[in-house]
């Protein structure tokens, strides 16, 4: 009995041991391990759905890089008596050692998916399930937001390093595989060119809008119009403006948003960003906030009960409850428009009160004054509660209307048709001779045209390029301009601080790559 | 269940014993006289013996002209011939030479203590058993030499940190396997300190290798207790606590509170106000003559805030209804001017007080928000009954246990229910089968939903004003500004939170006597461990102005985790030529992990009445359901030779090889040896005659290697690679979530120790002395990789990682009597840590998330910076650099004129320059002298280590290191008699603590929170020399004298913990005899009674970087164990 038993555990000892060593052989059960990937077509549409949501995780790229540093933010204590983010990108206060935003906001962590799926997609035997209509579909959205990082990145930068492979997934990691030098900013501008116009070309004739809230051949024009538009005014180091020519391509794109059937201004301003229905117009291309899903920072614009609640005025002495119906979800007050912004619009302007909601410390409207930011509000979820799932905009129609009345500005030198247009809306009833806007010179449009661009688009990351591109009758940036700042008197950046344009490189970034420069200027 | 139990017992107990021929009965007794309770009777050649009762007795049945052996551990056994005699009398004598105590060495090993060629440290029972532990791993601060206990948190429910010889990990992190009863555990929550025997802790290499891959930072082998033949005893322990929670914070009342929040918005404002009388007080001016830049906002003093004067008790238009501070945030504060319509509040205990800034009478009212946060004395209630029994065929154990503990936050509870099961039968004769089964259920509840957070708990909401009402008009409960920082006891009912888990062991072995010397062990386990995690959210309040939330969230989780592990051991056992002693083992091990998880949640019930998920809103994105599945395998040979020759000799080797599912294929198998080797030079002949003096010597040494693969760097598929999930609109979409790095290997580590153990005067005094060095390479390390690449970082395996050390154990027998004994040890080691090698990276020192300090040390250059802190090769990891604040500025001139402040301070400070004087305000460039601050009394004087009158972020000082250089404890008993008393102190020394919660409370970083008493000690006009600067409203916007990485709050670490203190007391046998008990004892105990140390608001200096925290109860606890 005993070697019995002996022998049989021997053996059954020994039998598992060699199948033991196999069983260690075994892959994730609940999601795709790198080897299982780009094996069909729901695979390749389910990654364009992620870059999307990348594109959704880092949409503070819009406000930081994109309006942060255009002087429409209070600054120091709130009126709220909070402190408020972000002072030293407010107030342009960017040094070598202070540089606002690091690791080039995290936009080539974006870029390596976009240049996988390039990579994957273009590649027939990769991905041989595509037919040829589906595959150049999916690349004209890839490369149009291949071409929507690297344009953040020359606005913010000039000149960075550019990258279209993905060597991470090739071979042991190191880090001297890394040592990218940044391009010059001819090169960067090139690269950006060459995508967009490859994201046109792969639409094709394409005229669909099989979404507002997914990349389209209409978004690929806008984002044409804009990089052609920002080419033909701004030099950036060693690329020159490129005048007229840029200008008639940038013309050109938006011609196929302008007047197309799948766009208008929506009559009711404040319904642009409430109305996340399918048929909002206005919408050109926007990131879907979703309630569960993905919430955005509108709380910050806000207030907390305790702070507000009972403590503040309207602007008619009345003491304001829940006046926003926030049900106590609003975050800690952390961004606040300063109230000259909000004392330049005109009272008739229902931007205005669409837009802002003023309140005071006391009931005569003279002390504490301060100013709530409506845009990013949110809604009321199926359960009652208060969420910020606010879509963000990336272009609407009243953006291409402005746009196009800025190139014809640069052309032809008649803008006014393009802003009237923009501005009945914004008066509603109340529009006639007395606000339309008519023709002036150059730099007076320009400026006209900031102002409208500054009322219509707060929040929705426009103005510090807006400042940055428009010019002043000398054709420099009215970044230096005492007219475009709020309130007017002092430029946005001291003439003498051109460099500043363009944002730093972090010492961390720096440091990690021997080949890297600091921006032009910050040494 | 009870009678199972009993039916279980009792079929193992009713194993008849064959009929004897004579009866001998005798006692057993020391050189002294002393009785010897559980010494070993056993006769000859058959299975038939006893044990000794308390007053050394015993009575054996045995056969004619038997012999019998009689045994006791520590001494010197002895055979004796029955013959005719009835009475046989027994003095043991004690044997001296060696250091008899049975050392547990894993896979079913056991060596005696003077064998030992390892550093294998055992933690008894005793320790176990006099404070009450929700968790064993308690028992452990200062018990074992080199292995530090971290308790960073008071819950009931808190799992304490451990790490051996300072960690394998850079940051000193790195915790033991723990393995109970063979079976790997994650940690040892949830296990009744009660059922367990003894634990031992592996230590060096030669000893761990025999756990091979995973055992690089030490082993924790719990052994829990298995019925003793002939030992029967049924054991019944209860035991009290009443705990009390610690206040490391002496909070203002409202008076105070009042006066200095008031003064301390004046400190901070620049602007024009008025006071009451009318007297202006005008804007301060910059050198240049315009307007300070605004700071505080002084006419916030008047609005409704917890130190502002706009609060209201009765609705606008009516006096006599009183507003609800439930509805009304105006009615949450007490502070208001003081009218006659509300003179009557006097009567009600409220108070009036003269405004400090603007003159008037405000009038307010005391309350203190710990009377609903807090609960002091809590009470823990710990009760176990356990009774085992055995002879020679079988024995068993059972034990149940119920802890019952509640926490020193309102409403956090931990209760665990335990039950262990241990049985060994001997089938045949050739066949023993042992089982083991261990179950146990937790379930707690823990901090307030609306406050999880144990940091924020015990720091910033106790420090919610004391102007608080606390109660509105009607007598209800109030809220508070908001659920988070309010009152928790307000609305948890609201919060149901079913937390549970369930972990169950099942151990079955057989072990076959295959020849005299060689067996073969079976071994099987199963240990499943389930958690169940249900919440739901009633309607509830957010803050008093709002609605109910009403979204009604409910969630459901139940993950099961399966662990099997078998394996078989074959081992071999000889002695030759009476002088070679061989004991050899291999074997085989086949380990498998696999969790599965059910998740669910969904909000939108139409009621708030039930839980249940059927009924929560179906509509899109408004449930959501998950579930998990992952796995992991480890396929091991194993290897052990112990040989010794005549005792003197010692030898062992190990070795191990691991395979490891989560490495990829190529690099998954590892090779684990470890060697050791000891000399007991006392017993060679030369040292006999020093025998009365040394009575023991050894010197050992050892040298092994170990894997690691860390759950926190490897996780089961990590090296796969992956593509993550993500939504975008409800769709599914995809991105790269992890890079597949197939190139990982193992973490390896090579110790080398050298030790000494020594025994003086017939053992009375033992000294136990190791060296010991670890060398950690192949080390996780993340390299950085240029962002350009896609992404940031990258596991890796480059560094080193050394950590060397001392390791002292010292135990002396003072006093050892027959009715007075005393016995003290002191234990601890010294550890340095040291990085050796890091990712090539093209920096100097390779180095890691350094900063740059000037070095002040170039009078060449004063610019001349220097890398520190981070990681760098050849430094020790944690040194703290700090701003050192050389002291308070007492009056202007003491002031330079050209010192300029340009740092950037902590706490979402705005960096506003400061300037000391004219001079230093014309060299601001003219962006900053708009938003400039002047410096002044009050402010702290920072050192310039260059020197160049620009205190800028490089100005930091290094003011210490986070991790201890010397750690231990001390242990000592007296006894007398009946009465025992205990003490146990455990000890740190050689580090620096950083409290970063204190600054933030005193520079009223919240800006409408209460302070501490020690604002009292701030700089005034009028006190010009105090210990800390100014008072102002966030001084994180104004001149960071507390929003910066400041020295001032820095203090020297050492400490030393009251961490047990036990008086019991043993009923004279006379009395207890009567009510048939063979013991009965009362104790009590206070437990974690306090440290001694500097840094005054500290939860805990057990750890370097205070922000706040879970202070340990100090508990009083009542005992009685009574046995029969």
């Amino acid at each position: 009995m005993k070697k019995i038993f002996f022998i049989l555990s021997i053996i059954a000892v020994t039998l598992t041991f060699s199948a033991c060593e196999d069983s260690l052989n075994i892959g994730p059960e609940d999601y795709y391990g790198s080897n299982n990937f780009w094996n069909n077509e729901a695979q390749v549409k389910g990654f364009m759905y992620g870059i999307h949501s990348t594109l959704r995780y880092n949409y503070g790229m819009f406000f930081y890089l994109g309006e942060a540093r255009g002087g429409t933010h209070r600054t120091g204590t709130s009126s709220q008596n909070t402190s408020l983010n972000d002072e030293q990108i407010k107030i342009s206060n960017i040094d070598k050692n202070n540089t606002g935003i690091s690791n080039w906001y995290n936009i080539y962590n974006r870029l390596l998916n976009i240049n996988l799926f390039i990579i994957k997609v273009e590649d027939k035997e990769a991905t041989p399930f595509l037919t040829d209509d589906a595959r150049n579909g999916y690349l004209a959205q890839a490369y149009a937001f291949r071409a929507l990082y690297y344009f953040f990145l020359y606005r913010t930068y000039g000149n960075v390093p550019l990258v279209t492979t993905v060597e991470v997934l090739n071979g042991r990691v190191t880090a001297n595989k890394f040592y990218i030098p940044r391009a010059t900013a001819k090169q960067t501008l090139e690269l950006i060119k060459s995508d967009i116009n490859k994201s046109e070309t792969l639409f094709g004739n394409s005229t669909a809008l099989p979404s507002r809230i997914e990349w389209s051949v209409y978004a690929t024009k806008m984002l044409k119009a804009e990089i052609y538009l920002w080419a033909a005014k701004v030099p950036v180091l060693d690329q020159p403006k490129g005048g007229n020519a840029d200008l008639t391509v940038a013309k050109t794109a938006l011609q196929s948003v302008i007047g197309n059937a799948n766009f208008s201004l929506i009559s009711d301003f404040s319904k642009i960003f409430s109305d996340k229905t399918v048929n909002n117009k206005e919408v050109i291309f926007s990131l879907r906030f979703l309630d569960k899903e993905a919430y955005n920072n509108g709380g910050e614009f806000l207030y907390q009960d305790q702070v507000f609640v009972n403590q503040k005025y309207d602007r008619n002495g009345n003491l304001l409850g829940d006046v926003l119906n926030l049900k106590s979800r609003g975050g800690i007050f952390r961004h606040e428009y300063k109230f000259e912004l909000f004392q330049s619009y005109d009272a008739n302007d229902i931007r205005r009160d669409a837009t802002f909601f003023d309140y005071y410390s006391n009931n005569t409207a003279t002390e504490g004054k301060g100013l709530l930011m409506k845009k990013a509000v949110g809604s009321i979820n199926s359960t009652g509660d208060r969420v910020f799932d606010t879509d963000y905009i990336v272009y609407r129609y009243a953006d291409a209307l402005l746009l196009m009345a800025e190139i014809e500005n640069g052309l032809t030198g008649s803008c006014a048709t393009y802003i009237n247009e923009v501005r009945k809306r914004a008066y509603g009833a109340n529009y006639g001779p007395a606000v339309a806007y008519a023709d002036g010179t150059f730099a007076v449009n320009e400026l006209a045209i900031l102002k409208e661009r500054d009322k219509e688009f707060v929040w929705e990351g426009k103005r510090w390029f807006d400042v940055v591109r428009l010019r002043d009758a000398a054709g420099k940036s009215l970044a230096f301009s005492p007219d475009a700042n709020y309130p007017a008197g002092t430029p946005l950046i001291p003439a003498t601080d051109t460099h500043k344009l363009l944002w730093p490189v972090d010492v961390y970034t720096l440091n990690l790559n021997p080949e890297l420069t600091q921006t032009t200027g910050y040494n | 269940m009870k009678k199972l139990l009993f039916l279980f017992i009792s079929s193992l107990l009713s194993l008849s014993i064959a009929a004897q021929t004579r009866t001998i009965t005798g006692k057993v007794t020391d050189a002294a006289g002393e009785p010897i309770a559980g010494a070993t009777i056993v006769e000859v050649g058959v299975p038939n013996g006893t044990i000794t009762d308390t007053n050394g007795t015993f009575i054996l049945h045995v056969k004619a002209g038997a012999q019998i052996t009689v045994s006791y551990i520590g001494f010197v056994s002895q055979q004796i011939k029955v013959g005719e005699k009835n009475t046989i009398n027994v003095v043991l004598v004690e044997d001296t030479r060696v250091l008899d105590e049975l050392v547990v060495t894993g896979y079913g090993g056991a060596q005696l203590r003077s064998k030992v060629t390892n550093s294998i440290s055992k933690v008894k029972e005793e320790m176990l058993s006099t404070g009450l532990y929700s968790n064993p791993a308690q028992a452990l601060s200062g018990a074992v030499a080199g292995l530090r206990v971290i308790q960073s948190s008071g819950n009931p429910g808190a799992t304490p940190t451990i790490v051996l010889r300072g960690g394998t990990n850079f940051d000193g992190s790195g915790s033991p396997l723990i393995i109970v009863d063979g079976q790997v555990r994650g940690s040892l929550s949830d296990i009744n300190p009660e059922d367990i025997e003894s634990m031992e802790v592996l230590k060096d290499a030669g000893a761990t290798a025999i756990y091979g891959a995973r055992a690089n930072d030490g082993v924790v082998l719990v052994t829990t207790k298995r019925g003793k033949k002939g030992i029967e005893v049924v054991n019944l322990k209860t035991k009290v606590g009443v705990n009390h929670f610690r206040f490391f914070y002496d909070f203002m009342n409202a008076t105070d509170y009042l006066y200095w929040m008031r003064t301390a918005y004046k400190n901070s404002t620049v602007a024009l106000y008025t006071l009451n009388d009318g007297t202006v007080i005008p804007a301060r001016k910059y050198p240049n003559g315009t307007n300070m830049m605004n700071w505080a906002n002084i006419g916030s003093l008047n609005s409704a805030t917890p130190y502002g004067t706009g609060n209201k008790y009765w609705t606008e238009d009516n006096k006599n209804i009183p507003l609800n501070g439930n509805k009304d945030n105006r009615a949450i504060w007490s502070p208001m001017k003081y009218t006659d319509d509300l003179a009557f509040l006097l009567q009600q205990g409220w108070m009036k007080m003269t405004d400090p800034v603007f003159g008037g009478e405000i009038i307010y009212k005391n309350f203190d928000i710990a009377d609903f946060n807090i609960k002091s004395p809590s009470i823990s209630q710990d009760y176990n009954i356990n009774m085992s029994g055995g002879n020679d065929k079988g024995n068993y154990y059972a034990g149940i246990g119920y802890n019952d503990s509640e926490g020193s936050a309102a409403g956090d509870w931990y209760k665990r229910l335990t039950f262990q099961f241990n049985g060994d039968y001997k089938v045949k004769e050739w066949l023993t089968s042992s089982s083991t089964f261990n179950f146990a259920d937790a379930k707690w509840y823990g901090l307030s939903p609306t406050q999880t957070n144990e940091a924020l708990y015990f720091s910033r909401v106790l420090s919610l004003p004391s102007t608080f009402r606390g109660y509105n008009a009607d007598g209800e409960m109030l809220l508070g500004p908001n659920a988070s920082d309010g009152n928790q006891s307000f609305q948890r009912e609201k919060f149901i939170r079913n937390n549970n888990t369930t972990k169950f062991t099942m151990a079955q072995s057989f072990k076959i006597d295959l020849a005299k010397g060689l067996t073969l062990k079976l071994n099987g386990n199963w240990y499943i461990s389930d958690g169940r995690y249900e919440a739901f959210n009633k309607d509830y309040l957010n803050s008093p102005t709002a609605v109910p939330v009403v979204s009604r969230n409910s969630s459901a989780s139940s993950s099961r985790m399966i662990d099997q592990t078998y394996n078989a051991i074959l081992n071999y056992k000889k002695t030759f030529n009476d002088a070679h002693n061989l004991d050899a083992m291999v074997g085989y091990e086949y380990y498998e992990s696999y969790l599965v998880g059910l998740s669910a949640s969904g909000s939108g019930a139409p009621t708030d009445d039930f839980m249940d998920l059927e009924y929560t809103s179906n509509k899109e994105g408004m449930r959501s359901i998950d579930s998990e599945h992952t796995r992991n395998r480890i396929v091991s040979y194993i290897s052990r030779v112990n040989y010794d020759y005549k005792d003197k000799y010692l030898a062992s080797f190990v070795f191990r090889r691991d395979g490891y599912s989560k490495l990829s294929e190529k690099n998954r198998f590892g090779n684990f040896p470890g060697i050791s080797a000891g000399w007991v030079f006392t017993r060679e002949d030369f040292m006999s005659d020093y025998e009365h003096i040394l009575s023991f010597g050894k010197l050992r040494a050892s040298y092994g290697r170990n894997g690691n693969v860390s759950k926190d760097w490897v996780g089961n598929y990590t090296v796969q690679g992956s593509y993550g999930s993500t939504l975008y609109n409800n769709s599914v979409g995809y991105a790269i979530g992890g890079i597949a790095n197939p190139y990982l290997i193992w973490e390896t580590s090579n110790t080398t120790e050298a030790g000494l153990d020594l025994g003086f005067l017939k053992n009375r005094l033992t000294v136990n002395l190791t060296y010991y060095d670890r060398n950690t390479f192949d080390k996780y390390a993340y390299i950085t990789v240029p962002s350009t690449s896609g992404i940031n970082l990258m596991i890796s395996n480059n560094g080193e990682f050394r950590n060397q050390g001392f390791e002292y154990e010292v135990n002396y027998r003072v006093l050892d009597t027959r009715d007075l004994k005393w016995n003290v040890s002191l234990l601890g080691s010294t550890n340095k840590n040291t990085v050796i090698k890091l990712p090539d990276n093209d920096l100097p020192l390779n180095r890691q998330n350094a900063t740059e300090v000037y070095s002040g040390t170039n009078p060449d250059d004063p610019y001349e910076k220097i890398w520190v802190g981070g990681y760098q090769e050849g430094q020790t990891p944690g040194d703290i650099y700090l701003f050192y604040a050389e002291g308070i500025y007492k009056s202007q001139d003491e002031i330079p004129t050209n010192l300029i402040d340009r740092t950037s301070g902590n706490n979402g400070s705005n960096r506003r320059p400061l300037y000391g004087g004219a001079a230093a305000f014309n060299n601001l460039t003219d962006g900053e002298k708009k938003r400039a601050l002047p410096i002044e009394p009050g402010d702290v004087k920072w050192r310039d280590v260059n020197g160049d009158n620009i205190i800028d972020n490089y100005d930091l000082v290094k003011i210490g290191n986070s991790t201890p250089k010397v750690f231990g404890g001390i242990n000592t008993n007296f006894s007398y008699k009946g009465i025992k008393l205990n003490a146990r102190f455990d000890y740190a020394l050689g580090f620096t603590i950083v409290d970063w919660r204190t600054p933030w409370i005193m520079g009223n970083m919240q800006g409408t929170y209460n302070t501490i008493q020690d604002t009292k000690q701030t700089w005034t006009p009028e006190n010009p020399n105090a210990k800390y600067p100014i008072y102002v409203w966030a001084d994180q916007l104004g001149k960071r004298n507390y929003a910066r990485n400041t020295s001032m709050f820095a203090y020297k670490g050492d400490y030393l913990a009251f961490r047990e203190l036990t008086l019991a007391y043993s009923l004279p046998k006379g009395i207890i005899e009567k009510v048939k008990l063979t013991n009965a004892e009362v104790s009590v105990t206070g437990q974690n009674l306090g440290y001694l140390t500097e840094a005054p608001h500290v939860f805990t200096p057990e750890v370097s970087s205070i922000n706040g925290g879970y202070p340990l109860r100090v508990s009083v606890i009542f005992g009685l164990n009574l046995s029969f």
